[in-house]
């Protein structure tokens, strides 16, 4: 020891090795206290911030479901696509390294998707209003898959191909307005497509993919993977050919009557099923934004409405069912009740008129029917009152959505009954004052032909789930829903046989097809406009039944705003509910009814005159089989005798002459119901002239049929506009 | 004065031959995935790490059988070699926008002189505080000498610039004048005068400050000056206890650049977990005490100052790369010794373990 003042420095040194080894000791237990606290510690959480930063969660869209219709035709189906996306974040780090790489990528994708390189640059370029860049953008959707292909090979920092999906109506315009369609994302935005979305969607899958800083994958094992469950099919109750008769009607009936807008629906009334359902104009659900043909955006979204269900109006005529329902259901009229109409009937001290302003004169209950007498109903419900009125408007369930499964169905609307004094009572015994959508129409009708028990109305029948390859394992069929009995089995039974007399002898005659049974009711209604009837706008209704004896088919047709020089329903939209119903009758194979069969009687077309092949033709055509008798080379006489009414198929002799001495005498035929042209072109045939008078159709000839005239007479008819 | 020569301390040699063997497998890990991706091949960076290996082996060994009392007299030589290096390196083309590198031949092989300049410091200071003796409690002549000659080679480094391991050569400059027996007065200004010339370093410019605090809060700037951080912790904290296993590292997919280079320890967690790294600190621990027994028992104050100088630079360099690593201070770039990516760096630590164990192989009292 050297003493105090001058310590050994080797001491020193000794002690001061040992403490720079007990702080270097120190300090690296520290850095083994701060591993424990990073790796043990908060390693679940910074485990889970590393696993979001090495994965990439891609979404697998469920395949979305079919719709069909109830044979199984396809109306709406999915294609799948691909879609490329850019996560900014994975770019900017790429620009990083390589500056030029937005050029190089957007030049590339262009190459590959068609869009030019700018516009894809300037997707990549994408800022949020702030000016920073987006988190993520949607470079192009619904690529097909060589594209797509393409692109995922190239592994561009950031750009995520994925499944994307595409809804294709195959059929265009058909059935639109029940379909609906789905925005870009597959979302049902209308019709079945919105109504059923969570049946057709499915659930996405996903599948958990880990990559590296610039998204490109690592060679690891997929960590983690979801099958997406597909989307249910929807199978509708709707008939496609039926359907399609029904669309190619009512777009005549659109043009014809250069209308607003046309509707029909065929409803099978045992089951409440919508059999057909049509809106003319409609759109194309490929493209529904398409705004060709429309003024603006509003006009163009009014084509997406189904109106058989959003469409609400004062129905006239046609709502007369409900007053005759609950005139027959209380007993409160009977066949021997008398209805004197003169024109007009005096209510609450006003006087309202009926359509027919020189009166029916006095009527039979069928009779009121048939004529659609506005004052018969007036008087009727008058008897039976505003509540009872109420209890079977109610019963039919008007003011009320019917509950059929499409979207957007409004109610209509009825005044509170404590608002209802004798003139409106009076108005909506005949249809006026009260608003009705067509389906609420379609659904009263359907449930007088099912005997009074009112079917919920329907249009999806069936609901399928299908698995990866299209097998169904699943599937749950929508049963029939009794709403409620609206009146009795005789009641509503009786009413029909009233109705078939609206169309064999009232103003529904031109809904009429040859050997069948139908029953139906017209209505004609002027449209009201803030609160005051408008002159020239009309809505005309023809709701149908068929056929009577076995109800299968109920058939609206509404035309709204026909051309005012010819918008009585009668002669607007029974026609067309008569060619849809002679439409159904060939598609479904409904016989004809032989008891009714008297009526495809032929009149016998004048060939007296014409040559032996002419006259061989001519009869041909019209189906009647030929025996010629005697030689000569033109046509003497024949029997029967020309005019008369006989089986289609029957034999006609030819009676050869030479020409001099034939047969001048034809007998006049039935003209009655017929329009002036129909009425022309038979006697045309029969070498007879017409000298009409009034418009509408025929109501009285002069001569009667059977009569015997010389060829070249005049036949005298007078028309009148039949019912409303 | 020279003592019978012993044979050298195994569990050193054992305990250096044990963290190069990790780090080349580490190096081969880390490196693989990115070498596919940019050379071509996954060795490359794995045979070239093996190549150093051993050249810095072929050092060690031969530094081994070298009797260290023969540096002494290289001492101010090879001092004055690498300030003459230091200065040249300022003209050579500069790599990365810093003039660290001296080319030897083609340019993909190079060496730092800043590598040298850490050892010739070391080498002179056990040299000259070895002659001076008592003298190092003197201020003028026991002090001042060293700092400025820390000062001078520390402004050289500073200036390619390569703040990291110039701030080294302050430690372990520091580091030996308290082992060397420097009063603590003395020791105490150095240490204020220090960290006075650093905060006002760091506090001049705004960017340097907010660079050097981005460690207390990496996520303020995650894809900025917190990126690295972030991405350490990331890699450490998902390998939790036990690791993603030996070569399951996600984050040398590029997510931390250049992951076989200074933040190789970061992977060594990923895939080894915290019994990894845990058992890296271990060895380094051991080897640390292994370097201070063989000062203790060195047969003379040269021998003493040399060992603890290396083995202080060692540790030095573990601390600072491992704090880097787990964010416990500001991102520099230090290798880990024995295990981190690179040439030079390898073979000169390589080469001062031979000079350890030649030192050990003096020892007085019988080794345990």
């Amino acid at each position: 020891m050297r003493g105090v003042k001058n310590p050994n420095i080797n001491l020193i040194i000794r002690k001061r090795l040992v403490i720079l080894f007990g702080i270097i000791f120190f300090i690296m237990l520290a850095l083994i206290g701060r591993l424990g606290w990073i790796q043990i510690v908060q390693s679940p959480y910074l485990q889970k911030l590393a696993v979001e930063q090495w994965t990439n969660d891609v979404k697998i869209d469920a395949k979305r479901g079919k719709i069909l219709d109830r044979n199984g035709e396809e109306l709406a189906i999915s294609a799948s696509c691909e879609r490329v996306d850019l996560y900014m974040r994975d770019l900017l780090n790429a620009e990083k390294e390589n500056k030029d790489i937005k050029k190089e990528m957007a030049a590339k994708l262009s190459a590959i998707l068609g869009d030019s390189s700018d516009t894809i640059l300037k997707k990549l370029n994408a800022t949020l209003s702030n000016g920073k860049p987006m988190n993520s953008v949607t470079i192009k959707r619904r690529i097909d898959k060589s594209q797509a292909d393409k692109i995922r090979e190239l592994k561009l920092p950031g750009i995520v191909v994925s499944e994307d999906s595409k809804r294709y109506y195959p059929n265009g315009n058909f059935l639109a307005n029940v379909l609906g369609f789905t925005n870009i994302d597959g979302a049902g935005q209308e019709g079945i497509e919105l109504k059923y979305d969570k049946e057709l969607k499915g659930t996405p899958g996903w599948v958990v993919m880990e990559a590296d800083r610039y998204r490109r994958e690592m060679p690891y094992n997929i960590s983690d993977y979801k099958d997406p469950v597909n989307g249910n099919d929807i199978i509708l109750s709707i008939d496609e050919s039926i359907q399609l008769y029904v669309e190619k009607a009512v777009e005549n009936a659109l043009i014809e009557n250069k209308a607003k807008s046309a509707t029909a629906i065929v409803m099978d009334p045992k089951t409440g099923e919508i059999l057909a359902m049509a809106t003319k104009p409609d759109f194309d659900p490929n493209d529904p934004k398409k705004m060709d043909g429309y003024k603006d955006v509003q006009e163009m979204m009014k084509s997406w409405s189904n109106r058989a269900v959003t469409f609400t109006y004062e129905p006239g005529s046609v709502f007369k069912i409900v007053t005759a329902t609950a005139a027959l259901g209380e007993n409160l009229v009977s066949d021997t009740d008398r209805f004197n109409c003169p024109g007009y009937k005096i209510v609450g001290g006003r006087r309202i008129k009926c359509w027919k302003t020189v009166g029916h004169g006095s009527q039979s209950f069928a009779e009121i029917l048939q004529n659609s007498c506005n004052v018969g109903f007036m008087t009727l419900g008058e008897k039976i009152g505003k509540d009872t009125l109420y209890k079977y408007i109610d019963a039919f369930g008007f003011s009320k959505p019917t509950g059929i499964d499409v979207t957007f169905e409004e109610p209509g609307y009825k005044m509170p009954i404590s608002k209802v004094g004798p003139v409106e009572l009076a108005n909506i015994s005949f249809g006026q004052g009260i608003t009705v959508t067509p389906i609420q129409m379609a659904s009263a009708y359907a449930t007088i032909a099912n005997g009074g028990k009112m079917m919920e109305p329907h249009i999806v029948k069936e609901i399928q789930s299908t698995d990866k390859d299209g097998n169904i394992i699943e599937s749950r069929k929508i049963q029939p829903k009794v709403i409620r009995q609206v009146v009795d089995e005789n009641t509503a039974n009786k009413l029909k046989g009233y109705l078939e007399g609206v169309i064999t002898v009232g103003g529904g005659h031109q809904a009429y097809v040859d050997g069948y049974r139908i029953a139906g009711k017209t209505g004609t209604a002027q449209k009201a406009e803030g609160g005051r009837y408008v002159s020239g706008k009309y809505v005309t209704t023809f709701v149908g039944i068929a056929p009577v004896d076995d109800p299968q088919f109920v058939v609206y047709v509404s035309v709204d705003e026909p051309d005012p020089s010819k918008y009585y329903a009668s002669m607007v939209v029974a026609p067309v509910a008569g060619q849809i119903f002679k439409d159904i009758f060939i598609s479904r194979n409904v016989p004809p009814n032989n008891d009714t069969k008297s009526s495809i009687d032929i009149v016998l077309p004048n060939v007296i005159g014409m040559s032996e092949k002419d006259a061989i033709n001519r009869l041909k055509v019209s189906g009647f089989s030929v025996e010629v008798d005697g030689t000569g080379s033109v046509v003497g006489n024949t029997n029967p005798i020309p005019g008369l009414s006989i089986k289609s198929g029957s034999k006609v002799i030819l009676y050869m002459g030479n020409g001099q001495n034939y047969n001048n005498k034809v007998i006049v035929p039935n003209l009655k119901g017929l329009s002036e042209k129909e009425a022309k072109e038979l006697l045309d045939s029969l070498g007879l002239k017409l000298n009409a008078s009034g418009s509408g159709f025929i109501v009285k000839q002069n001569p009667d049929v059977g009569s015997s005239v010389q060829k070249g007479s005049s036949i005298g008819v007078v028309m009148e506009v039949v019912g409303d | 004065m020279a003592k019978k020569r012993g044979s050298c301390d195994f569990i050193l040699l054992l305990i250096v031959l044990m963290l190069l063997s990790i780090g080349l497998i580490m190096v081969f890990s880390a490196s693989s995935v990115s070498d596919l991706a940019y050379q071509n091949d996954a060795y490359y960076t794995f045979k070239r790490q093996l190549s150093w290996s051993g050249i810095g082996l072929l050092a060690m060994v031969f530094m081994m059988n070298f009797d260290y009392h023969r540096l002494k007299k290289f001492s101010k030589p090879i001092l004055v070699l690498s300030i003459i290096l230091l200065v040249i390196v300022l003209f050579m083309p500069a790599k990365h926008n810093a003039n660290r590198w001296i080319g030897l031949g083609s340019t993909s092989l190079g060496f730092q002189p800043s590598e040298i300049a850490k050892f010739s410091v070391i080498l002179y200071m056990a040299a000259s505080i070895s002659d001076k003796k008592d003298k190092i409690r003197s201020f003028v002549y026991g002090v001042l000498p060293y700092a400025l000659i820390g000062g001078l080679i520390f402004v050289l480094i500073l200036i390619e610039p390569n703040l990291s391991v110039a701030g080294t050569v302050l430690i372990v400059v520091f580091l030996l004048l308290i082992t060397a027996g420097s009063k603590k007065s003395h020791l105490t200004l150095l240490a204020l005068l220090g960290i006075a010339a650093a905060a006002v370093f760091t506090l001049s410019e705004d960017y340097r400050y907010k660079r050097l605090t981005a460690f207390l809060d990496p996520w303020k700037d995650p894809l900025g000056d917190g990126y690295q951080a972030i991405q350490s912790l990331l890699a450490l904290g998902s390998g939790g206890l036990m690791g993603a296993g030996l070569g399951k590292s996600r984050q040398k997919f590029f997510y931390i650049p250049e992951a076989q280079n200074d933040f190789i320890f970061s992977i060594i967690g990923e895939e080894l977990g915290f019994f990894g790294t845990t058992g890296v600190i271990f060895l380094f621990i051991l080897l640390t005490w292994r370097g201070v027994k063989t000062a203790l028992n060195a047969p003379d104050m040269f021998g003493s100052l040399l060992a603890a100088g290396i083995t202080s630079l060692i540790a030095v360099q573990t601390i600072i790369n491992i704090a880097v690593a787990t964010s416990s201070m500001p991102v520099t770039g230090i290798p880990l010794p024995f295990i981190s990516y690179g040439g030079s760096s390898l073979t000169f630590t390589l080469a001062a373990v031979g000079v350890l164990l030649n030192i050990s192989r003096y020892s007085k009292v019988d080794r345990d």
